[in-house]
């Protein structure tokens, strides 16, 4: 009959932890697809994945961070505060996400919704500048300038119209 | 660049200067100035001690505009100051006048660069330091000419005074003896070409020398 009753009690452990495996599993691709909404500032979509993760892991504290920032976003400041509670009672003390979620939440108390910025895909850097002496049209463009300079001042050469006759002056005087 | 600037600089080298076919002495002038067109560039010339006016016309008749280039060749055995003033003139019209100097020596080349202005309104036949309603150099004294380029009377020994309500004059150097005869400008007040009587101090009895007033050290000065 133990030994029955072990066997039982045994089989009820390993499915309540295939169980829970499963869960996680499943929370995580929500909380992916939760927070992937949240950084598009799809907050609808984000709150429906949230809250998913919260039902299959309501012992994890993230999902309630996450959960609050959301609320946050969408202006709901009073199932922020406790969706931010449970992440507190979830957590150290210590915990380094504490400031910031605080932070957040009273910022959506005393001020209203705090404006999402969902920083732009960067520009690529632009390419250091070259020196212009390095750029291939710089001295085609010099050859340019120095051939046709030689062309003016060869064919200008001879009977320069802006020149007058010389003044010649002697000891007589100049004539 | 710099191999650029050298190409440039040996293809200006290509150009002749006014002065480059020219035994002797010679300026080679460059003359600007905001004036479209002239006919005829005159020139009044004062270098040692002698005073002589002159034109250049462009070849062929016509007009030319500006800038343009003239060389000026004076025949000259030693370091000699020279004074330039030109007028560019249109149809017998003054349009702009200026002044340069500079100093020559047997075989040199020199350039020099004149730029024409408006004219002043000077009055025709009275006397100005250069500068003063008329272009010049500030130490010679020139006669206006109505029609025409200012007339050099000759560069000041000592200051060229102006005097808002007569002739300009040069400053007398020193003190001149009674009876003497000075040029305008040596111990008397005057004209440089000019030649006058020392009484009391000052000049009376002037002069007019056609060719110039020699000063003299040790004794009366005289018309050439």
């Amino acid at each position: 009959m133990q030994a029955w009753i072990a066997t039982i009690i045994a089989a009820l452990l390993v499915c309540g932890t295939a169980r829970a495996d499963d869960a996680e599993a499943a929370a995580q691709v929500h909380l992916d697809r939760g927070v992937a909404a949240y950084g598009a500032g799809d907050f609808a979509l984000a709150l429906h994945e949230l809250q998913i993760v919260v039902e299959l892991v309501p012992h994890k504290p993230n999902p309630y961070r996450w959960l609050a920032l959301t609320e946050i976003q969408q202006g709901d400041c009073a199932h922020a505060r406790l969706d931010v509670d449970s992440f507190l009672a979830r957590v150290p003390t210590d915990d380094a996400r504490i400031p910031e979620l605080t932070r957040a939440r009273d910022a959506c108390v005393q001020r209203g919704v705090p404006k999402v910025t969902i920083a732009p895909p960067r520009a690529p850097a632009p390419e250091p500048a070259r020196p212009i002496v390095k750029r291939w049209w710089f001295w085609t463009a010099v050859a340019g300038v120095v051939a046709a300079s030689a062309v003016i001042i060869y064919a200008t050469r001879d009977d320069d119209p802006t020149r007058l006759p010389p003044i010649v002056c002697t000891a007589g005087g100049c004539p | 660049m710099n191999r650029a600037l050298a190409c440039l600089a040996l293809a200006a080298c290509g150009t002749d200067g006014p002065c480059d076919d020219r035994a002797g002495a010679c300026i080679a002038i460059t003359v600007e100035g905001d004036i479209s067109r002239i006919d005829q560039l005159e020139v009044d010339l004062l270098y040692a001690g002698l005073h002589r006016t002159t034109s250049s016309r462009p070849s062929g008749g016509g007009t030319t505009g500006l800038p343009l280039e003239l060389a000026i060749a004076i025949d000259v055995s030693a370091e000699t100051p020279v004074g330039i003033v030109a007028a560019g003139k249109l149809s017998g019209n003054v349009l702009g006048t200026g002044s340069a100097s500079t100093t020559l020596d047997a075989n040199l080349h020199t350039t020099l660069s004149l730029v024409l202005a408006p004219p002043d309104d000077c009055t025709a036949g009275a006397l100005y330091c250069g500068g003063d309603k008329l272009a010049g150099d500030p130490e010679t004294l020139y006669q206006c000419n109505g029609g025409g380029v200012p007339l050099a009377r000759g560069v000041c020994l000592g200051e060229c005074a102006i005097r808002p309500n007569n002739d300009d004059t040069c400053r007398g150097v020193g003190t001149c003896v009674e009876g003497g005869n000075y040029c305008g400008g040596d111990k008397l007040d005057g004209d440089p070409q000019t030649l006058y009587r020392c009484t009391a101090g000052a000049g009376t009895n002037p002069r007019l020398c056609t060719d110039g007033c020699i000063v003299n050290k040790d004794a009366d000065d005289r018309c050439r």
